[in-house]
């Protein structure tokens, strides 16, 4: 089946295509406008998506995540998309808790970007599914005009996000973020969403967050006195500590297999 | 549905009391343990996304609507029963038709005929 792409998005599907045939991606998927367009572009030229939908306390209404998945399906039967549910609140804990007085001494405020470790734990599991899995691709569903977001700012976590997948020989993809494309039009014109604005609407079928409001608070205290070039320099600094952190834990799992690491007693249960 | 970020226009609040809240929140969720933390934000946004938005609602719904209200008010149950009340309390200065004055006394139906007979 030939699907009509408009030329942006041919222009993304084209950046995102492995080298080998018949690879697989797994992508972290809410299942909003941003992170199904993302899938849609990658079933274009990946064999097999895992659509990875994380699941922690504060999530509300993750099984929203299955209602564009259901018409990925029907619109692209050439391809497979497997649909999970991962629990990742261990991972959450791990980075948001661990050695947080030492990093408040040091970050400040910085310590309370519930955003920045969310989005850093679930690309922790997304890794450890990838290692787990043999799944040489990951994706997300970033896009252009989110900067307060560190994982999709190019000046905070994008660039470390991809070196740390690349340190453990996986390419980190994202699909939707590039200039021009917008995404609730792109996802209405192939057919998966039901009108072409849906964000902010009953019709966002994705996992609800709670927590996002403590990111709020933060940005506000931190942005009196400073600037968001500043910012941005305080939050790479500061969540670049916690992907080193993660690489290293990652790599001790890796070489003790089986052992009582971390990330064993954190994948357990 | 998400709900949308607070601050996404740049972070800083418009008014003091915006600040005021923003530290106050962090100072609390600060020294949480993880886990109680984030029961604290999931406290704080049913509050500030539900609570206090379904409030500015219906308080804005009110005020779109209170000049209708007012005068639906005023005119069914205030000038309305008064003008009714009135009208029948006022004492009636026609003798021939005495309608409006409902409480006042009324001669017997069969006594026109008397009347008539006494004049001669």
């Amino acid at each position: 089946m030939s699907h009509v792409f408009s030329a942006v998005v041919e222009k993304q599907a084209a950046a995102c295509a492995p080298a080998e045939a018949g690879a697989e991606v797994a992508l972290l998927y809410s299942g909003g406008a941003d992170s199904s367009l993302a899938a849609c572009i990658l079933a274009k030229s990946f064999r097999k998506v895992h659509l990875n939908t994380f699941s922690r306390p504060g999530f509300m209404a993750c099984g929203f995540s299955g209602v564009h998945y259901e018409r990925m399906r029907e619109r692209f039967p050439e391809t497979e998309f497997i649909h999970r549910q991962i629990p990742a609140g261990r991972f959450y804990a791990e980075v948001e808790g661990r050695g947080r007085w030492r990093a408040f001494g040091r970050h400040g405020l910085l310590v309370l970007n519930s955003c920045g470790h969310c989005k850093t734990a679930l690309h922790w599991r997304n890794l450890i599914f990838c290692l787990q899995n043999g799944v040489k691709y990951a994706a997300d569903g970033a896009v252009t005009g989110a900067e307060e977001f560190a994982e999709q700012n190019p000046r905070i976590l994008m660039p470390e996000l991809a070196a740390l997948y690349a340190a453990f020989g996986i390419t980190l993809l994202h699909p939707s973020y590039g200039e021009g494309l917008v995404t609730e039009p792109e996802l209405y014109a192939l057919g998966i969403s039901p009108q072409s604005k849906i964000k902010m609407t009953r019709k966002d079928m994705q996992v609800v967050c709670s927590q996002q409001i403590l990111f709020a608070m933060m940005m506000r205290c931190l942005l009196v006195g400073r600037d968001f070039p500043e910012y941005e320099r305080l939050a790479r600094a500061y969540l670049s500590e916690k992907l080193e952190t993660i690489k290293r834990e990652t790599r001790l799992w890796l070489d003790n297999p089986g052992a009582g690491t971390r990330i064993a007693r954190l994948l357990r249960d | 549905m998400q709900q949308p970020l607070i601050t996404i226009e740049g972070g800083k609040p418009k008014k003091r009391l915006g600040l005021v809240s923003s530290w106050l929140i962090c100072a609390i969720a600060l020294p949480l343990p993880v886990r109680a933390r984030i029961y604290f934000v999931f406290l704080v946004n049913f509050i500030y996304n539900h609570v206090l938005a379904t409030t500015r609602l219906i308080i804005s719904f009110l005020g779109r609507r209170f000049a209708d209200a007012m005068i639906f008010l005023a005119y069914y149950l205030v000038l309305g029963p008064l003008a009714l009340f009135g009208r029948l309390l006022r004492p009636s200065r026609s003798a021939a038709a005495p309608g409006g004055a409902f409480f006042s006394d009324k001669e017997p139906q069969d006594s026109t005929a008397e009347r008539f007979e006494r004049q001669y």
